[in-house]
């Protein structure tokens, strides 16, 4: 089968990767890519809990395969988007913003999401919203 | 005679080393035992308070040694009820600059920023039967085992979740967390281990038994691709120990990782963490700040409803993560 999946880590942490092809294992460097196969995926979401919690993403019609197969709701949930995605939602309205945020989401997506926000340019009820979902990040410097 | 029970008594040490299954001098035993059956025997108030003092006070006695596993993680600070404990984490700032003679060079500070936050309480509510404690049914070494164990666990388990929760968030990412699949990968464990080498000139690495079995895999040397040599004495040490002693010139240590209660498969501490710890460092700059805040306290009563005697064990404590220009731990994630 060919490799011919791309396998994102999206993190600021390197994320090593054990595939059947592979037994001692890759390291995705934080921002990296590797190149997998459908077997490797169907293996990975077998073995561990990376694809299922969006530690490791793959590309948007990949993603939505999993979707089918695992059930979760990879379009609206942020664990598994892209940094574009999460500006986008970021620059919709406060209230929308408040509502996607009150979902579950794993600590390095909001991780990811502080570091995005604190990028742009964010009106002061958004910041306002952050600042309630993340109290320990600082996006009002004192 | 009314019977007085005292911290430095020397039946708290007794029942301290009865709970811990110690061997002691059998007279001692004896004459214990007869002070805890003349005091129950007589269960009048005072003789009850003193029961419960002698729970109390061995728990804290046990509590001090018990949570060894914080002694090695976290930066612990033990204060008097009522007061905080001040933790002072050091902040990056002098900085050498190279530039032409006579410029003004940038003033950088020496910065330092104290941390301080409030505690919590674990507790613990122990009974009896009355009529069993009377007649000696009910013994206090068990009793007072089975409530510092639990007491223990439990703020174990919240200790552990508060580092867990500050983990790849902040600074807290490459090279001080990483993750691997369902396993260890070199490539990504290595580089953990190696910052701590190269920055302390030493590191350990504990977790529990099933994950350091893990890095034996990982020595060894790769001829060829997918294939891998083992120095013997190696394959017979993982044998012999279950896991090496140690990996990469640190330390490999097991996690002590107990279950919460007999026959049952939860355990005290989640096992898919191993935690890289480099030597050498002073523990004020570990990154688990640790405070317990006076002595475990005790409280008893008697139900009139149902003829329990019960105590109320109380100890003060809470755990925060703060660090300044990085943390002083490395945590390697098996997810």
């Amino acid at each position: 089968m060919e490799n011919n999946i791309r396998l994102y880590n999206r993190n600021k942490f390197n994320v090593g990767v054990v595939t059947p092809g592979k037994p001692y294992g890759q390291n995705i460097v934080p921002g990296g890519f590797i190149l997998v196969s459908q077997d490797d995926i169907d293996y990975l979401t077998a073995t561990s809990n990376a694809l299922q919690s969006g530690m490791l993403q793959l590309d948007k019609e990949k993603q939505k395969e999993l979707a089918e197969q695992t059930g979760i709701d990879t379009e609206n949930n942020a664990n598994f988007m892209s940094d574009e995605d999460i500006k986008k939602r970021l620059s919709g309205n406060a209230n929308q913003l408040k509502k996607w945020l009150s979902g579950e989401i794993e600590l390095y997506t909001l991780d990811r999401i502080a570091e995005i926000a604190m990028t742009m340019n964010l009106s002061a009820n958004k910041i306002q919203v952050l600042q309630d979902r993340m109290p320990n990040y600082e996006f009002i410097k004192k | 005679m009314a019977i007085e029970i005292f911290k430095d008594s020397q039946i708290v040490s007794v029942a301290t080393a009865a709970a811990r299954h110690e061997r002691l001098d059998s007279n001692v035993v004896a004459e214990a035992d007869k002070l805890i059956k003349d005091l129950a025997s007589n269960p009048n108030p005072h003789n009850k308070y003193q029961i419960a003092q002698l729970v109390g006070f061995a728990v804290n006695e046990l509590q001090k040694r018990d949570t060894n596993w914080v002694d090695q993680i976290a930066d612990v600070k033990r204060v008097g009820f009522g007061d905080k404990a001040q933790f002072q984490i050091k902040l990056p700032g002098v900085r050498a600059f190279v530039q032409a003679k006579g410029a003004t060079t940038p003033r950088t500070k020496n910065a330092q920023k104290t941390v301080s936050f409030e505690t919590i309480a674990v507790s613990c509510r122990p009974f009896v039967n009355r009529v069993e404690l009377q007649n000696g049914l009910a013994k206090a070494a068990d009793l007072i085992n089975d409530a510092n164990y639990q007491m223990t666990c439990a703020m174990n388990r919240h200790f552990e979740s508060v580092l867990i929760g500050a983990l790849n968030t902040g600074k807290f990412i490459a090279p001080y967390y990483g993750a691997g699949t369902n396993a260890i990968v070199q490539g990504t464990f290595d580089p953990m281990v190696y910052h701590w080498i190269r920055t302390t000139g030493g590191a350990a690495i504990m977790g529990d038994v099933e994950n350091i079995a893990k890095l034996s895999a990982l020595t060894g040397f790769e001829s060829a691709t997918n294939t891998k040599q083992f120095a013997e004495d190696l394959i017979k040490e993982h044998n012999d120990n279950a896991a090496l002693a140690t990996y990469k010139s640190a330390k490999v240590v097991e996690m002590i990782n107990p279950f919460m209660e007999d026959g049952s498969d939860d355990l005290v501490f989640q096992k898919n963490y191993l935690y890289i710890l480099p030597a050498g460092i002073d523990p004020s700059m570990r990154p688990l700040k640790v405070v317990f805040e006076g002595d475990v306290f005790s409280e008893e009563a008697t139900n009139i409803d149902d003829l329990t005697w019960e105590i109320r064990l109380d100890q003060y404590f809470n755990a925060a993560v703060a660090y300044g220009d990085r943390p002083y731990m490395g945590v390697y994630e098996i997810k």
